[in-house]
């Protein structure tokens, strides 16, 4: 039943939409983040992999991927990562001065995600009153103003405790060489 | 040091206001950064630490199904668009929808030239009558073109997935075009044909009056009833398939006979009648495990718990998403 990549694609192009569909799954979220980080936006992300997705069946009997199925997937997604940003440029939307990020290949992707796993090993590890503060502003994007008033406490005492939050995840990571 | 002049909560204010995307302008920042390459290190550090639980938050935050949802809606629409743009397409939903459909196609005259195109969900059967009083049975996941061409006066059909078909007596012959290069041609008569994409074989089961099929190289079977008909897609070679035809009709009664059937094929039958998706943990077992029997469950937990009483697997189930792994 859980075919590898290269089977799975090839099953895709013998017209198996379950297969497809297996295939969307297995690589959707992490496309989706690839895109996010080139893009900084995020429901045009989910539009441009799902776009990528759409096309991959249309197109599925002329495509031949001469690699692996993830560099294939993720150099079409950096590829529609650019037009998209090309198209946004052409719109004047584009912030000034916003670099995108250089370019990773899907290993370092990989390495990435991996990178984000541990981060929030370590984020699990903070003392709870950090960790609180820590979840609160950067997972759930609450203003500091917002945070201190729920808490009952001052905004530098929170931004004490993000100091000393970034402190203790830089030497987890460091722990774990991830960083 | 004053509070306000703390180089840790410029950091901080600088991180809050720019997401780390950019160096700070602050004096007193700056100096703490430049102080020591050790310095320069972490705040390069803290900001990839900064960014990154933003972007874990949105890598967590995606609904995978909800998104699929979205892209097999736009794929279905996208088909109907381009391929059957002149044609009257249904999609067969449940019993109202067929009701309703069987009424529509029955106004269609059926010796002029029309297309109608019929489709079931995964998970959903359906019956409907084509416009030459044919009456065909659904299974989930089946695809249907009809067109009656009045200058070669066919009935020509194109199908994927699994139906019964009864096709009504007519000079006319009527002719499916299936995968791969195998076509049917049947006068009237009553059949099973069982052709998903995603199949090693295509099986044919007539029951009365007589089927020929015809591969792309021209290899003809003609067919009597009680026998089955096996179309090897890897090889296109067409067999008589030893199997007892009954069991390929099962299911019209819910019923899925096992003869021998890997785990595997099990799951991938379960996957079309139930609209889930199964994956088994150890593929080792998806072909090692065989069962003989006859399933004929309501609920696809109810055949889960029959196949994990009959053999040492265990299954998690999410959603529509289940996992099945060795006890």
């Amino acid at each position: 039943m859980e075919l590898n990549d290269k089977d799975l694609f090839l099953a895709v192009k013998n017209d198996s939409y379950v297969a497809f569909s297996q295939l969307f799954e297995r690589f959707y979220r992490r496309l989706c983040l690839f895109v996010f980080r080139h893009t900084e936006d995020e429901d045009a992300s989910q539009d441009v992999v799902q776009e990528l997705f759409i096309k991959l069946w249309t197109n599925r009997h002329q495509i031949i991927i001469h690699d692996t199925v993830s560099a294939y997937l993720f150099r079409a997604a950096r590829n529609a990562s650019l037009n998209y940003l090309r198209s946004q440029k052409n719109k004047q939307h584009a912030l000034e001065g916003m670099q995108p990020p250089e370019i990773q290949t899907d290993s370092e992707d990989v390495e990435f995600e991996n990178f984000l796993i541990q981060l929030r090993e370590c984020v699990d590890q903070l003392p709870e009153r950090s960790r609180q503060v820590f979840v609160m502003n950067r997972f759930q994007e609450l203003k500091l103003a917002d945070i201190s008033e729920k808490l009952n406490v001052s905004v530098k005492t929170i931004k004490n405790q993000l100091w000393k939050s970034l402190q203790y995840l830089r030497m987890c990571l460091q722990a774990q060489k991830k960083i | 040091m004053s509070h306000a002049e703390d180089p840790k909560e410029k950091l901080i204010d600088h991180l809050y206001e720019t997401d780390g995307r950019s160096e700070p302008n602050d004096e007193i920042a700056k100096e703490w950064i430049q102080t020591s390459d050790e310095n320069r290190k972490t705040w390069q550090d803290y900001k990839k630490i900064w960014q990154s639980a933003r972007l874990f938050q949105y890598f967590n935050g995606i609904d995978t199904s909800t998104d699929w949802q979205l892209v097999d809606r736009r794929i279905q629409q996208h088909q109907r668009k381009s391929r059957y743009l002149n044609h009257a397409v249904y999609l067969v939903s449940g019993m109202a929808a067929s009701v309703l459909i069987m009424l529509m196609l029955n106004v269609l005259r059926p010796d002029h030239d029309h297309s109608v195109t019929v489709r079931t969900n995964w998970g959903d059967r359906s019956e409907v009558v084509l416009p030459d009083g044919s009456s065909v049975k659904l299974n989930s996941g089946s695809t249907l073109s009809y067109h009656y061409d009045s200058n070669s006066r066919k009935r020509l059909v194109k199908f994927t997935g699994e139906a019964f078909f009864q096709v009504s007596k007519s000079k006319d012959p009527f002719v499916i075009k299936v995968m791969d290069g195998l076509e049917l041609k049947v006068l009237g008569t009553a059949f099973n044909l069982q052709a998903y994409p995603g199949d090693q074989f295509c099986k044919t089961t007539l029951t009365e009056g007589k089927v020929e099929l015809t591969t792309a190289a021209k290899q003809v079977l003609l067919l009597t009833p009680g026998q089955v008909a096996a179309f090897n897609k890897s090889n296109e070679q067409l067999t008589l398939d030893p199997g007892n035809p009954d069991h390929l009709l099962g299911w019209m009664e819910n019923k899925l006979y096992m003869d021998n059937m890997p785990l595997g094929e099990v799951c991938t039958r379960m996957e079309r009648w139930y609209d889930v998706r199964i994956a088994v943990d150890d593929p080792s077992i998806a072909d090692s495990i065989h069962y003989t029997g006859v399933l004929s469950e309501e609920t696809i937990t109810d055949v889960l718990d029959a196949l994990c009483g009959l053999s040492a697997i265990q299954y998690e189930m999410k959603g529509n998403n289940i996992v099945i792994t060795k006890k």
